[in-house]
């Protein structure tokens, strides 16, 4: 059913896991002290807000709507660019953080909602698309325990086997596999071609081109025409500040478009519109699982990029 | 006063890895109220065993770190003045991870 407010402008609203009728009066606002009280949400104008979207003033939404107006965002990203049609099978590249925590969501959102209207109609002429998950273990770039990485890979294996129906294949691949043999072989090269690389920020980038090329070559082997990736609206502006200065202009308007067409298997970046600070408030209002593998903060230009946007938009509010 | 305080988004990494933390913070000498002001400097000396310039600058949040309490924005609350009371949850995420 429709969102009763006027100013509703996501292409179909997300109605959650239960259909409900109305925003429900809110419970937990907490407005302790502060004359907030007369504030109401930007959009149904009936709950209390108890978050802040990225507009500051103009997006104090209350929790329903907040969701609704970040899988809008989502919904409307997917269908402008035709990133997710019937036929295609996707693979969502899920790293276990908050902004792959809430694409991987929203997909399975839209699939099972796909899933109700294909059950529900007799004329079955639109197939429903297919997901397919893939966890990429690094545990051979880093230090982690393997307690550490084996409670997180049950961790993930029991957030996807909760994403169902409809059900979703998990690849869990370990990033050496990105050399044809496997095994030891692969762990050795994998290191001797990390060790060739002096600096961190060096080191970083070649990771993610690995991981990027490990993902085509798991969608690539099992039929996947998508790899759905959870990038969001911070790590494009980091991705621009850092392209720029690493003299990867050449490059820069290609990565940063909703669908990447340079690879085989397109690449797609459905959360593009959406910032970091509303995706962790999603996981955190929702109760969204996220399996956090920590490092320690990144030391390279990367690190030093993200905290500048960081910064960049604290003093936007000032 | 009972608080329970949670850290994500790596800060935990601050705390000695421990994401939860139920602790008892004394009010202020002759205050009658508990602001997330106070929470914060608090937290800093209490709580936080390394790097503090990773979970604060000056006497607020580093930029990147989000802020709810009780589930709500601290945008919402009044930022450093929000009054805390007897039970609440505040949770610190730091959003510079990507995911």
């Amino acid at each position: 059913m429709a969102c009763n407010s006027s100013t509703c402008n996501s292409s179909g609203c997300y109605k959650g896991y239960e259909e409900e009728e109305q925003p429900k009066p809110n419970t937990k606002a907490a407005v302790n002290g502060g004359n907030s009280c007369q504030n109401l949400c930007v959009k149904c104008k009936v709950n209390e807000p108890v978050c802040c979207g990225i507009g500051g003033e103009n997006s104090r939404f209350c929790k329903d709507c907040f969701k609704n107006n970040l899988y809008g965002k989502f919904k409307q990203a997917v269908t402008y660019n035709a990133m997710i049609t019937p036929p295609d099978k996707v693979l969502v590249a899920f790293s276990g953080g908050p902004s792959s925590r809430v694409v991987l969501q929203f997909v399975h959102e839209m699939q099972y909602k796909a899933q109700k209207n294909y059950d529900a109609n007799k004329d079955k002429s639109l197939p429903v698309f297919g997901v397919g998950v893939a966890f990429i273990d690094e545990s051979s770039t880093h230090s982690f325990t393997s307690l550490h990485i084996e409670k997180a890979i049950e961790d993930i294996r029991l957030i996807v086997s909760n994403l169902a129906p409809p059900s979703k294949e998990l690849f869990v691949v370990p990033i050496e596999s990105i050399f044809s043999s496997d095994g030891i072989d692969g762990k050795e090269r994998l290191k001797e071609l990390l060790d060739a690389v002096s600096d961190v920020t060096g080191k970083e980038d070649l990771l993610i081109r690995l991981r990027i090329l490990l993902l085509q070559k798991i969608a690539s082997e099992n039929g996947y025409t998508r790899i759905v990736l959870g990038t969001c609206t911070s790590r494009i502006a980091c991705h621009v500040i850092s392209a720029t200065v690493k003299g990867q202009g050449y490059s820069l308007s290609a990565d940063i478009q909703y669908v990447d067409s340079r690879w085989e298997i397109p690449v797609v970046l459905p959360l593009r519109d959406c910032p970091a600070q509303e995706l962790n408030t999603l996981c955190s209002l929702d109760g969204l699982k996220i399996v956090e593998l920590l490092n320690g903060p990144c030391s390279g230009i990367n690190g030093l990029v993200s905290s500048f946007v960081k910064v960049l938009q604290a003093e936007c509010y000032v | 006063m009972h608080l329970t305080l949670e850290f994500g988004g790596g800060l935990e990494l601050l705390c000695e890895s421990v994401k939860i933390h139920n602790v008892n913070v004394d009010l202020p000498k002759g205050a009658d109220k508990l602001s997330m002001r106070d929470l914060l400097a608090w937290v800093r000396t209490n709580l936080i065993k390394e790097r503090p310039e990773m979970f604060m600058k000056g006497e607020s949040v580093r930029p990147g770190v989000l802020v709810l309490v009780n589930d709500c924005d601290w945008e919402l609350s009044g930022q450093l003045d929000t009054t805390l009371e007897e039970k609440d949850l505040v949770v610190f995420i730091s959003t510079l991870h990507g995911g």
